[in-house]
């Protein structure tokens, strides 16, 4: 149970460093405000779908 | 050898994951609007599938069984992906500023892209050994980025050609992709 827990913490973390540092590489000249060309599927948990900024 | 070869062909014609298994349907929609999209988010999935593959194939037969550890594959695969495209995000950020430009905010979909998943969880459900891993781990991208290219062909034909208002943008992309479905259900007895 122990090892499960730990496991999972470590790739947990592996993610969120990744994640971070991702988020903190700066996005190339002209990609600031990049919209989809997407029209939206019936997915709404797509964060594409054009229903979310409704 | 044969064997390998028959896997291949197999993964990508026989059992397509887009064409046959209805897998990774969102970029297929989503990014076959012109092909240069097309090829770099097969690139991409291509880079994601083989290196979640290794990793995931390596943790389960190292990690995981030997600690009985088993029950926790799912949410290891998951993690190992969603690792992975942050990886490849961040590269193609660096790498190729135009790639991120056409591919930027689809780029995250490859997380949710079940085609990955189910590519990594197929190896350990199939029993492959380390060759058919990578065999089948290979070719089921290319069959991927194969259809994807094809399709995105198709779909800028379509853009500058008279289609029914009732059918235009995403009905005709479908009915193509179920003509597609059709034509490559015909390669069934090839191997």
């Amino acid at each position: 149970m122990i090892a499960a827990a730990l496991y999972f913490i470590l790739l947990g973390s592996i993610y969120i460093l990744l994640y971070y540092f991702n988020h903190r590489t700066p996005l190339p000249q002209g990609c600031e405000n990049l919209k989809s060309q997407c029209k939206g599927c019936q997915n709404s948990a797509c964060q594409n779908n054009p229903a979310l900024d409704e | 050898m044969g064997d390998l070869f028959s896997l291949f062909i197999a993964s990508v014609f026989i059992q397509n994951i887009i064409l046959t298994q209805f897998l990774g349907m969102c970029p297929f929609m989503g990014v076959s609007r012109n092909s240069s999209s097309a090829i770099g988010m097969g690139g991409a999935v291509t880079f994601v599938i083989v290196a979640s593959s290794l990793v995931t194939y390596g943790l389960y037969h190292g990690v995981l069984l030997p600690l009985n550890l088993a029950y926790m594959d799912l949410i290891t695969f998951i993690l190992v992906i969603a690792s992975l495209v942050q990886l490849t995000e961040m590269i193609i950020k660096k790498v190729s500023p135009s790639l991120y430009k056409s591919l930027g905010v689809y780029l995250p979909l490859i997380t949710t892209n079940c085609a990955v998943l189910h590519v990594a969880l197929e190896n350990i459900n199939k029993g492959h050994d380390f060759a058919q891993m990578l065999t089948y781990s290979i070719a089921i991208p290319i069959g991927f980025t194969l259809v994807l290219y094809i399709f995105s062909t198709i779909r800028e034909r379509l853009d500058v050609s008279k289609v029914p208002n009732a059918l235009k943008g995403n009905p005709i992309a479908l009915i193509v992709a179920g003509i597609m479905a059709l034509a490559f259900s015909g390669l069934a007895g090839l191997v």
